[in-house]
């Protein structure tokens, strides 16, 4: 079924707007809960609350791409089971991806409250300036959460290239970050 | 901000750029990599018929074992636009060396490859062919600033007349992708010299980590500056030299088939940087801080702090080296000559490497 019409249906507030989502993207969503999570339950779990918040935003938003649109209530999703676990193992990939994003930061006011979306809007703008190449591995770094390998294996480079690029692209994001005024 | 700050505004980036990074699949262009690799697959090996070293002011060897020669000459100056014999023996055939290759002889200023260099496989990312600008030979040439003066210095070579030059640019006109491969052959095609330009594409076309035998690089004097010249024999078993480097933000990539190490230097005088004066044997050393260590691979890589040099990468021989250096620590190095490969120092010409500071 196209995207257009799974939408219809959710926006129309049809009972099968879950079920023949769940058959189109379901995999896809465990698959990528489950690379983070690396808990069979944990990510079943996730996805089934994707499905819902899916049910309780659509309406009134009307997603443009309905797959990133999952995406990203997926990862929030996830990374809210992320911050409530307390298992180190299973914490290991938020702390990860925080600490390669704090070398974005300097000794600024860490506790200033940051506007989120238009943090997120300007990474937008960032990420479009910069080579597809470089916006690729950042993204699925740290919105996928891909390790290095497995970013490495996707594109085939070496993971090497891989670390070079991303250091660049946070320095640059550093930089781009002052530039705009957000307090770092 | 706090680094989950930025994880979260990630979480926020437009939806586009996930759709992007969930489907994109990368694309590889075997049109180039195959140019590049007929440039990499070059080989000239006839080298053993030729009078290797004539007399040229620009051009000095250095022996394998390290002692500077001034060089035999290489070419004569007068031989510039001359014809130079063409040969379509290989060194295998030639009856006056036997079997060796003249780059195999002793005092060649070469270093010999076991195998082809490997032309890694990237920069393969996410070119769309909507964004595909087709060029001509001339206007691809304009767009690099350079001139490719090969059927000038190599009489009988032309360019190839079947390939279409092209780069990559965004809508906002942005050029991200560049990378194009100038072939030159004679009429029958039995020797080949290839240049492959690139300034957005960073290339990693790798030589193999046991590249020499013995523990050191040689260096080809070239306008004043030591470069190393690559010699292999190809899958067909032909003659080969290869050599890299950047000039003005381009990289270049030469290659060259069947074609004699005297012709193939003439090409690499007429095209690499000319402002080089540096004293022969002459050291390099860097500082700067380490921000990647790969003990997999034996890479320690590190950006130089007087910010006049690109990031560099030291390719140690035992992998398991790197573990000593960690990321944030200060180090020295010397070298010798330019690095080996484009923004690679091979530790083969590394003179002192130390830890400064943890």
């Amino acid at each position: 079924m196209e995207d257009e019409e799974l939408v219809r249906l959710f926006l129309g507030r049809e009972q099968t707007a879950v079920e023949e989502t769940e058959k189109k993207y379901g995999a896809r969503l465990y698959r990528f809960a489950y690379g983070m999570l690396k808990d069979r339950r944990d990510a079943e779990e996730c996805v089934n609350d994707t499905w819902l918040k899916a049910w309780y935003t659509i309406p009134p938003h009307h997603p443009r791409c309905l797959s990133a649109y999952l995406l990203k209530l997926c990862r929030f999703t996830v990374f809210d089971l992320l911050d409530r676990q307390n298992a180190r193992k299973r914490k290991t990939t938020l702390v990860e991806l925080t600490e390669e994003m704090e070398q974005c930061l300097s000794s600024g006011d860490a506790e200033k409250e940051i506007d989120v979306q238009e943090l997120g809007d300007s990474l937008t703008v960032f990420l479009k300036k910069m080579s597809p190449e470089s916006r690729l591995v950042f993204v699925r770094r740290y919105w996928f959460a891909d390790s290095v390998a497995e970013i490495a294996q996707r594109y085939h480079i070496s993971e090497s290239k891989v670390k070079i690029l991303l250091f660049r692209t946070r320095n640059k994001l550093r930089d781009y970050l002052k530039k705009e005024g957000f307090c770092l | 901000m706090t680094g989950k700050d930025l994880i979260a505004g990630i979480g926020k980036i437009d939806e586009s750029l996930i759709q992007e990074a969930e489907t994109q699949i990368p694309k590889r262009h075997w049109g180039k990599w195959i140019g590049l690799a007929a440039c990499l697959a070059v080989l000239a090996v006839s080298v053993a018929t030729q009078p290797l070293f004539k007399e040229h002011s620009d051009i000095t060897m250095k022996e394998n074992g390290g002692n500077t020669n001034t060089v035999p000459p290489v070419l004569s100056s007068d031989a510039v636009g001359e014809s130079l014999p063409v040969e379509g023996s290989s060194p295998s055939k030639d009856s006056n060396t036997g079997s060796e290759p003249v780059a195999e002889q002793p005092g060649a200023p070469v270093n010999e490859l076991k195998t082809p260099p490997k032309v890694g496989e990237t920069n393969g990312i996410a070119l769309s062919v909507v964004d595909r600008v087709t060029l001509s030979y001339d206007e691809m040439l304009e767009y690099f600033s350079v001139t490719l003066p090969v059927p000038e210095l190599l009489p009988g070579f032309r360019p190839a007349d079947d390939t279409e030059y092209c780069i990559y640019k965004r809508s906002n006109g942005e050029v991200y992708g560049d990378l194009n491969t100038f072939t030159f052959f004679t009429a029958d095609k039995t020797q080949t010299v290839g240049v492959t330009l690139a300034k957005n594409n960073r290339l990693f076309a790798e030589i193999e980590p046991d590249f020499l035998a013995s523990d050191h690089l040689s260096f080809t004097r070239i306008n004043g500056r030591d470069y190393a010249v690559f010699h292999y024999r190809d899958e067909q078993g032909e003659d080969c030299y290869h050599l890299q480097f950047r000039k003005d933000g381009v990289d270049y990539y030469i290659g060259s088939t069947n074609l004699p190490l005297s012709s193939f230097l003439k090409l690499a005088a007429a095209l690499a940087p000319e402002q080089g004066n540096a004293p022969q044997s002459h050291s390099c050393t860097l500082e700067g801080t380490v921000d990647l260590v790969d003990p997999n691979a034996g890479w320690v890589g590190f950006q130089p702090s007087d910010g006049q040099e690109e990031y560099l990468i030291i390719r140690l021989t035992d992998p398991e080296k790197a573990a000593q250096y960690s990321i944030g620590c200060s180090i020295s190095v010397t070298f010798r000559g330019e690095p080996a490969t484009i923004g690679n120092l091979w530790e083969q010409q590394i003179t002192e490497l130390r830890i400064l500071s943890k």
